[in-house]
């Protein structure tokens, strides 16, 4: 009993791109993306940012493509 | 015929007409082939996050298309082989595309609120004339933005930090009596919250065998 209590107190961890009122991943959504950044312009591991695996692929591929138009760095030094 | 959706930028130094003279003819690239253009925007003079072929700014513009490869292609070679384009994405799309784009939205607030911004992308650039002039206000311009961008970063990446700490935090509350319950919650934007509610989801445990 006590342990079920205690879930409901903690902090879900669900993914923050899926279900119905997320965000769409997109290469154009700078300020989204840049929230799974690191400071030095990596893209983060999705065990830190707890986002779903399938999420974090889309995710990596939006990356890249505004890496490309100059739109996120490669690298912040 | 399936949607696409493509991004070009053009060099710093062409002007605004210049710009649009360039979308016309790829428009009329599409129309002769074909296709046609759903809906453009222009997103005006953006600086890099990077140098990009020695140019730290230039003139982005999105087209979203409803074509046949064929027209894309000949499209794209057009952007290939014109000097006045630095980069392209083109990108085939399963949908319709929305509108206007998530960009849009977004880089409209962004670009009102740092002060005299938007003058920048207006009138000066429309003549076209003392290009000299302009890379150097540029430049200076440059350090400016970068301030600018420094501000915006420490908001925005804020939720993103914040995990390290927590990460890094893993290993220390083991000897703590709340250990158990302080699993890292890392999709919380701070840990003391989180804390908190452990602290007193422990209490109501400790009252309840009373």
């Amino acid at each position: 009993m006590s342990a079920y209590h205690k879930s409901q107190f903690r902090r879900a961890r669900t993914c923050p791109l899926s279900g119905k009122d997320a965000p769409v991943v997109d290469y154009k959504n700078i300020k989204l993306l840049s929230r799974f950044l690191s400071e030095t312009g990596k893209i983060l591991p999705s065990r830190i940012t707890t986002v779903s695996a399938k999420k974090q692929r889309a995710l990596a591929t939006a990356v890249k493509r505004a890496r490309f138009l100059a739109l996120l760095p490669f690298v912040v030094r | 015929m399936r949607y696409y959706e493509c991004v070009y930028i053009a060099r710093q130094d062409l002007s605004i007409s210049q710009v649009e003279e360039l979308t016309h003819k790829l428009e009329t690239i599409i129309k002769d082939n074909g296709g046609s253009c759903i809906h453009k925007e222009f997103w005006g003079l953006r600086r890099f996050a990077y140098r990009l072929n020695k140019h730290k700014k230039g003139y982005y513009t999105l087209l979203h298309l409803f074509a046949e490869p064929l027209a894309i292609h000949g499209m794209e070679r057009e952007l290939k082989f014109n000097d006045r384009v630095l980069r392209h994405l083109c990108l085939r799309l399963d949908e319709k595309p929305d509108a206007p784009t998530i960009f849009m939205e977004q880089n409209a607030e962004e670009e009102r609120s740092p002060a005299g911004r938007p003058s920048r992308s207006g009138s000066p650039d429309h003549k076209g004339a003392s290009r000299r002039d302009d890379d150097d206000v540029d430049d200076a311009d440059g350090a400016n933005d970068a301030a600018d961008q420094g501000g915006v970063d420490d908001q925005t990446s804020t939720p993103a930090q914040s995990p390290t700490p927590e990460t890094a935090e893993t290993p220390a509350p083991a000897p703590q009596d709340e250990g158990k319950n302080a699993k890292p919650s890392t999709a919380g934007e701070t840990t003391s919250t989180a804390d908190n509610a452990d602290t007193a989801d422990n209490a109501d445990d400790t009252k309840e065998p009373a």
